[in-house]
């Protein structure tokens, strides 16, 4: 039995799960693979039952678990399992030429609508509110309108510079639809209130199904007698106590990939690569830049909604099932384009293959590490927790106690998310100034990392 | 000068190549578009197209309301407007002047505000004309028609909440610090109407044929077919490479900051500096464009125009620049347009 605090990994793809006792220098001691069935809760047990069965001890032994699931992704693309959602606006006047779900492809905002209202409420850029929380209208909103909704997003203006009126109806919200969940639009972001409210939105959508399928994630490890913290995959890489990831559905949808992207460049042993990963029906492409998945440039969209959801920036070349040779001499220069123009956006030279099929057609200097199969594994089990905050700062403010105020947040979010208290680090601190703004107010971001808390050694 | 082909309407098929086009005239600021074309489709799915005309097609006692947003494009995507702002513009227009508006106009065809009008026009079922008052984001409301003398009061800040605020003020300076102190009382953000004047003044004061280059330049973007700088005036391509040593000011300091290309050809650098806007281009320490060019920075990858909090180090970019407007290459033109106005000291002659 292994002594080090190996970590179990299973990360349930599109088309392939691959699961991994993995130790901290990145070697998996156990894995195993197979074809997914659609259904992450079938494939991590599925997992976790071959995992004990080859690799009793190697598996017991694990002192955190971690997953990389789908499922969001696939709610939203076909639209099944959302919840209807009741979008609350709180803006200093009822009257918008925006309102709630404006533009939204008409069969997803049919699956998701309850119904939409603006309230007066919100703040102004320096945070002080020029129209109190409009309550009464609140109450009578979420009255006529609650009974057809099962969770309510609720969006103020400039919430990321002060969230009392979210967090005000949110306990009107919970007095008023006892049980059901209320998200807030400033756990997304702080620029753009038709983004953060779209993410908002689809983040609640998918509250009912997070709930369900952590549940049943959470009830296979108890059943496999694994008592190891659990942790799930966030779109950039980083880690999120399931418990808590429940509630954050739209910041683990892109959790396989991001897992791939860090286990390439992990396996490679390589901080910044362009990482391919390569199944029998398609490649795609990705790149880790410090460790970590680069995000998609220009617009965020998720489910054809501008969002403030960053995720990480893909490009998927398909390989068609015609004879091998025909077929790989066409997407053969298909696939470098691609991967030219993800350089011209930046990306590294040194390409990095992973994945299932051991070769890259038509592309040069290909380094392929061992364990590439499972690099998805390798990548979430040794991704840390993360957690970033933002905000508008004024000027004024003296910049070390901009800066500690922010860390300060990120930190007490990193603990929430899962981190060990004694081990987090600043990954980075970003202040840019706001253009067009008389005294230039700052957008301050800090992004703190750490390990996991782990289960306690056996004794 | 006189534009080569007016486009007749703008209609939903023009609308994004006409966003993209103010936002390669936006230089890097003058807000993202994506919120202000969003109500451009809106407005003319709603309303029909706007029908675009020059100067000439008008009566020269026709009456042409200048306008746009101003204040922070921050503030603008996140209190949204709540579209009643081209009628309450218009309902105080006529009750200072006692005339109806003819036709509307970009104040500033840049960015979000090239777009703002387009969807007050088409709300409001008045023509756009064919010109603007700057040719890039300038501070301090300074426009061309200022240049001419047109004068710019009585002008008219409404908040599309029911705030009208009319301004009447003895000179421009006088003008100009009312309109900040207006703008502070209305939470950052105003709809503004201001050099109100007759098609007769508009015809030699305004800046013509841009809401057609604006087109234009979109069009070259989104059809990748010619070259962008093709459809600029005095168009050139400055360097092609990546993005090296991207530096802001700290917030202490200043608000600007400046970045190297490094050009693919060999070892050429180019130095780009910016504030809101990119001002100042420098090659081998010689100034390549400067202020009130158009300096636009293209992703490689997606053609789109960067604006600065968009840039990133190691992005592969086009650098294009076109000439100013001609309006501002006078003396004054360029003490309020070029390099001086923003504190970049350049020798004289050379912008």
């Amino acid at each position: 039995m292994t002594t080090e605090a190996v970590r179990l990994a299973v990360v349930a793809g599109h088309r392939r799960t691959e699961a991994a006792v993995v130790r901290p220098d990145g070697h998996p001691i156990a894995a195993v693979e197979f074809a997914s069935t659609g259904s992450a809760v079938a494939d991590v047990d599925a997992a976790l039952t071959q995992l004990l069965d080859r690799h009793p001890a190697e598996t017991a032994a694990a002192r955190a678990v971690v997953v990389a699931c789908g499922w969001s992704a696939a709610a939203l693309h076909r639209l099944h399992d959302l919840n209807p959602v009741l979008a609350v606006r709180l803006a200093a006047t009822p009257r918008s030429a925006v309102p709630p779900l404006n533009g939204w492809p008409s069969a997803l905002r049919t699956a998701v609508s309850a119904g939409e209202v603006v309230v007066s409420g919100g703040c102004g850029v320096d945070g002080s509110a020029p129209v109190p929380l409009d309550r009464a209208g609140l109450r009578a909103a979420l009255a006529r309108l609650g009974p057809s909704a099962s969770a309510v997003a609720v969006t103020g203006t400039f919430a990321g510079v002060s969230p009392d009126d979210e967090r005000a109806a949110e306990r009107i919200a919970e007095t008023e639809l006892p049980g059901r969940p209320v998200v807030l639009s400033h756990d997304f972001g702080v620029l753009g209130l038709l983004e953060r409210e779209n993410a908002a939105i689809l983040n609640a959508a998918l509250t009912g199904v997070g709930r369900a399928v952590t549940d049943a994630l959470v009830a296979a490890l108890a059943e496999h007698g694994l008592t190891a913290p659990c942790y799930v995959v966030r779109n950039d890489g980083t880690l999120m106590l399931a418990e808590h990831a429940a509630r954050f559905p739209v910041l683990t949808y892109a959790g396989p990939e991001a897992a791939w992207l860090r286990g390439g460049a992990v396996l490679a042993g390589l901080d910044d690569a362009l990482v391919c990963r390569a199944e029998h029906t398609e490649v795609t492409i990705g790149v880790a830049h410090a460790g970590r998945p680069r995000v998609a440039p220009g617009r965020r969209m998720l489910a054809g909604v501008p969002t403030t959801v960053g995720l990480p920036h893909l490009a998927t070349v398909r390989r068609t099932a015609r004879g091998a040779d025909a077929v790989r001499a066409g997407s053969r220069s298909h696939l470098s384009r691609t991967i030219e123009r993800m350089r011209d956006g930046g990306a590294p030279e040194q390409v990095v293959l992973v994945g299932a099929a051991g070769e890259l057609p038509g592309v040069a200097e290909v380094l392929r590490p061992r364990q590439a199969r499972f690099a998805a594994a390798v990548g979430a089990a040794l991704a840390p927790v993360g957690a970033t905050a933002e905000t508008i700062l004024p000027r004024s403010m003296p910049a070390d106690r901009r800066r500690d105020l922010l860390v300060e947040r990120a930190v007490e979010l990193a603990v929430r998310h899962g981190a060990d208290l004694g081990a987090i680090y600043v990954a980075e601190l970003t202040e840019l100034p706001l253009p067009y703004l008389p005294d230039s107010p700052v957008h301050a971001r800090a992004r703190v990392e750490g390990p996991p808390q782990l289960r306690a050694r056996p004794s | 000068m006189n534009p080569s082909k007016v486009p007749g309407r703008i209609g939903l098929r023009e609308v994004a190549a006409f966003a993209r086009g103010c936002a390669v005239l936006g230089c890097g600021g003058g807000g993202g578009v994506t919120l202000a074309e969003r109500l451009a489709r809106d407005a003319v799915a709603r309303f029909g197209p706007v029908r675009v005309v020059d100067f000439d097609d008008l009566a020269p006692d026709a009456f042409v309301m200048p306008c746009g947003m101003l204040g922070s494009p921050l503030i603008f995507e996140e209190r949204l407007p709540t579209g009643d702002e081209p009628a309450e513009l218009l309902a105080a227009v006529q009750a200072a002047h006692g005339r109806r508006v003819d036709a509307l106009m970009p104040f500033q065809l840049a960015g979000a505000n090239g777009l703002v009008p387009l969807a007050w026009a088409a709300t409001v079922g008045l023509p756009l004309v064919d010109a603007d008052g700057t040719g890039r984001p300038m501070p301090n409301m300074a426009t061309v028609m200022g240049l001419s003398g047109v004068p710019p009061t009585p002008a008219f800040v409404v908040d599309g909440e029911g705030q009208r605020i009319t301004i009447r003020a003895a000179t421009r300076d006088r003008f100009v610090t009312t309109a900040f102190g207006v703008l502070a009382g209305v939470g950052g953000l105003g709809a503004f109407a201001f050099e109100l004047m007759d098609a007769s003044v508009g015809r030699r004061a305004a800046i013509r044929g841009t809401v057609s280059r604006a087109l234009a330049i979109g069009r070259a973007v989104l059809t990748r077919r010619g070259a962008v700088e093709a459809a600029l005036p005095g168009g050139r391509v400055l360097a092609r490479g990546r993005i090296r040593h991207l530096r802001h000011d700290t917030p202490d300091r200043g608000k600007g900051g400046s970045l190297l290309v490094e050009d693919t050809d060999g070892h050429r650098l180019l130095r780009v500096e910016f504030q809101d806007e990119f001002l100042l281009a420098l090659d081998g320490g010689r100034v390549v464009a400067a202020t009130p060019d158009t300096i636009v920075l293209f992703d490689a990858e997606t053609r789109r125009p960067l604006l600065i909090d968009e840039l990133r180090e190691d992005r592969f970019v086009t650098v294009v620049a076109g000439d100013g407007p001609a309006a501002w290459r006078t003396p004054e033109g360029l003490a309020l347009a070029g390099p001086a106005a923003f504190g970049l000291d350049l020798p004289d002659g050379v912008a």
